[in-house]
């Protein structure tokens, strides 16, 4: 259909405009809606994963491993066989090349495999995969590519993120940590706070000041710490959900120069890289589904009467919650098929953080708003004597766990004046001082 | 997983687009909440060009495609700034006929812009099922009388035919909902306009012994609940749409706003408490966004949609309504005057949110749905 159609202001003539003239169907329907299922290959490497957890974290097997001192709820025995266990099935790095030994699927493999690992509180989150496998890729040299890649892969070694600091949380720029140059290696002095996992990290990678008198972002350099060093301490320092964050203090750690991870005075341009390809995090959305099926769970039981989900208050908050963990999960998904397919999802992935630890909060403060007293009791996941039913001490435990999600990996009020910036093109503030 | 935008919805977007803001002009020039909001010319435009045909089979005469195609009409339409019979004359009306058998030839004119209809439904645009009946009709020696009367119905002024939806009453048993098509020229039917904080064009129809012939019952008499529930799911997605068009519109203008409005000799966008306010209407809309995308792609999969539908309105009746709150909240004194065109969209959002079934209507659809299996 060509058509011309004219279009006037107050009677002149300023311009013509086509008719609709697009293209036309294919005559299938697949072509014209967005699709955000999981591909079918990709739904049948969630169902291997669901039943491999299915199996492995079957409660008479987790239960004598509990440990409220560590994130995961439980030893770092039994998280060391896990992973393990997941390496040699071939979970660990599915979305890593195949060159490398990975699995060589597109990022929504890895995506599926978070999703599930998080929903049955299987400690195989934040492992070395996650946490080293891409900042190697990009930076490693060959010798540390080739000692790390095949271990992180097979799930032999866990690993620790060191960047933050008392000083330097935000503004990573005004980290202090010092690596003076001794001979070919340097020599490390500071400290670095919260990090996770550092009481049982074989390795952390690190970021110091390898240049004095440069500006703040000049002069630094990622480095692949040996937690074993000598020199180098870590003190536990429990949260208020009683898992651990470590403190780890340098006080003259001798590294060589194969410590180096990429350029030296390259550490800053290498951090910001490393921080922007931050997944989606789906394992958040893993946590919503499973917290929100609890919630459901109990609003469902008859607690003595009449269950509470013939309330149409707490319907109605259902409802909402529904919408939004469905909201959470698309927006995961955008992030990572724009990752999938080559686009920057830099800010599509912040926007997916943002939304998805604001809900957890939102999910957690429903459970124990609507659970009452039941929602003041608590108990540390796989703590002695808990179950995984509804309202078990889970809600208040959850009340608390959810408080981190919006502080940690870049907190949410950095996230969003990416958002700002990147993704609506505000200006940046005027510099201060 | 797809997510690719098809091109054709980007030509679309881009070809209506620079038809709506030829047109924006003259809707701003009319009356803003008192009367209806016409774009005068536009509609004509809209139907000679070819553009609210997508989503009908082409053997109808529509352009093809499906309800993904819909929504980007009405996306587009809803950050227009002015309003249009789309939602009932189209929409409603066109899908209830499709799935209607032997109704080709009213679905026919209709798609071909030779003879105008609107929908009314008993209650406004609530959910029928849901409400009693406001509108009954009789059987008589020549066909049907109809009675009652019905709030909320858009274009009833102007439109050939209203396909009425009306409860059949017979003896003790009711024969339930069915479609009637009623011209416009009936005795016995009077109009009264009803002004809306949308500047939709509705009035207020009221029914005193409405007759029509047998011949203009639409499908089998009391058989309208076999289509509703569709027409219903596909209306909820396009007025979902329509909303996040408006605040999709309002936030660009609020961020225009706010990377060229100067204080404290900085663009105000540079403060972070405007960034980060314009950052959660961002995400608000692309979420939006979405929820409308994957329920029309559930609708045109042939997939169980009354869920996703339900929440897809529940969630952008509720988003866009924050949009435009902050996109006012950015655009300060400036945005709240007539002549400016961020009140047209908070107004939009704010009279479709209702528009069949509230939030709280909407969220116990999905609770029913979340909490029973």
């Amino acid at each position: 259909m060509e058509q011309a159609v004219e279009w006037c202001v107050q009677g002149q003539v300023v311009g013509r405009v086509r008719a609709c003239t697009v293209s036309r169907w294919s005559g299938t329907h697949d072509a014209m809606t967005l699709d955000f299922r999981f591909s079918t290959e990709v739904e049948a490497f969630r169902d291997e994963v669901r039943a491999f957890l299915h199996e492995e974290m079957a409660a008479e097997k987790v239960m004598p491993h509990g440990d409220d001192g560590d994130l995961t709820g439980l030893g770092e025995e039994f998280e060391r066989e896990l992973v393990r266990r997941a390496g040699a099935r071939g979970f660990l790095g599915i979305s890593l090349p195949a060159e490398w030994g990975g699995g060589g699927r597109p990022a929504s493999f890895q995506a599926a495999f978070n999703l599930e690992v998080a929903a049955h509180d299987a400690p195989l989150i934040d492992t070395a995969v996650t946490l080293g496998a891409q900042p190697l890729l990009a930076w490693g040299s060959p010798d540390q590519q080739a000692f790390f890649v095949p271990r992180i892969i097979a799930g032999a070694l866990i690993m620790g993120i060191a960047y933050t600091e008392p000083d330097a949380g935000s503004d990573l720029g005004n980290l202090s940590m010092v690596a003076e140059p001794d001979g070919p290696g340097f020599v490390l002095t500071g400290v670095k706070s919260l990090v996770t996992a550092a009481h049982k990290a074989d390795w952390c990678l690190t970021i110091a000041r390898t240049r004095p008198g440069v500006p703040p972002r000049e002069g630094l350099t990622m480095f692949l710490l040996d937690t074993r060093a000598d020199g180098l301490s870590v003190r536990r320092r429990p949260t208020m959900n009683r898992w651990t964050l470590g403190e780890i203090t340098c006080n003259g750690v001798r590294v060589g120069p194969d410590a180096v991870l990429g350029e030296v005075n390259g550490g800053w341009r290498q951090l910001t890289a490393a921080v922007a390809t931050e997944g989606a995090g789906m394992f958040h959305i893993g946590f919503a589904r499973h917290l929100f099926g609890l919630v459901v769970a109990y609003v469902r039981s008859a607690h003595g009467g009449a269950p509470l989900s013939d309330d149409p208050l707490i319907r109605d908050r259902i409802a909402s919650l529904h919408g939004e963990v469905e909201v959470s999960e698309r927006l995961a998904k955008r992030a990572i098929w724009m990752q999938e397919n080559g686009q920057d999802n830099m800010v599509f992935a912040s926007m997916a953080k943002v939304y998805a630890t604001e809900l957890l909060q939102r999910l957690a403060l429903a459970a124990t708003d609507i659970a009452g007293m039941d929602g003041t009791l608590y108990r540390p996941l796989f703590g002695p004597g808990s179950s995984t039913a509804a309202g078990d001490g889970r809600f208040a435990w959850e009340y608390l766990e959810r408080v981190h999600g919006t502080i940690g990996g870049g907190t949410n009020e950095i996230k969003r004046t990416l958002i700002a910036q990147a993704g609506l093109g505000l200006p940046r503030p005027p510099r201060v001082g | 997983m797809d997510l690719s935008p098809p091109q054709r919805h980007q030509e679309l977007r881009d070809g209506l687009s620079a038809l709506l803001a030829s047109h924006a002009a003259s809707a701003r020039d009319a009356p803003d909440s008192s009367g209806p909001r016409d774009a005068p010319g536009l509609w004509a435009d809209l139907v000679s060009g070819g553009w609210v045909t997508f989503g009908f089979p082409e053997a109808s005469g529509g352009r093809g495609g499906g309800i993904g195609d819909l929504v980007v009409v009405a996306e587009t339409l809803g950050g227009g700034h002015g309003a249009t019979p789309f939602q009932g004359g189209i929409v409603l009306c066109g899908q209830a006929l499709l799935t209607t058998s032997g109704e080709g030839d009213r679905l026919r004119a209709l798609l071909a812009g030779e003879r105008t209809f609107t929908y009314c439904n008993w209650e406004g645009f609530e959910d029928p099922g849901a409400i009693p009946s406001t509108v009954e009709a009789a059987e008589t020696a020549n066909g049907w009388a109809l009675d009652g009367s019905a709030r909320f119905v858009p274009y009833a002024d102007v439109v050939d035919e209203l396909l009425v939806l009306a409860d059949v009453p017979a003896g003790g048993e009711r024969r339930g909902p069915t479609l009637f098509a009623v011209p416009g020229s009936s005795s016995g039917l009077t109009l009264q306009p009803v002004p809306t904080v949308g500047g939709d064009h509705y009035s207020h129809v009221r029914f005193s012994r409405v007759e029509v012939d047998a011949t203009q019952v639409v499908g089998q008499v009391g058989g309208a609940m076999q289509w509703l529930p569709r027409v219903l799911d596909i209306g909820r997605v396009v007025l979902a749409a329509e909303m996040v068009g408006a605040a999709a519109a309002a936030l660009s203008h609020a961020t225009h706003w706010a990377t060229t409005r100067v204080q404290f000799n900085a663009p105000i966008g540079s403060f972070q408490a405007v960034q980060h306010r314009l950052a959660d209407a961002y995400i608000d809309v692309v979420t939006a966004q979405d929820s409308v995308y994957d329920a029309a792609g559930l609708i045109d999969r042939g997939e169980g949609a009354r869920l996703a539908a339900a929440a897809a309105k529940a969630y952008c009746a509720d988003a866009c309504r924050r949009v435009t709150a902050a996109a006012h909240q950015m655009c300060g004194g400036e945005g709240i005057y007539a002549d400016q065109p961020l009140h047209w969209w908070h107004r939009r959002v704010a009279a479709l949110v209702p528009v069949l079934g509230s939030v709280r209507y909407l969220h116990a659809i999905v609770a029913t749905s979340v909490l029973s299996d």
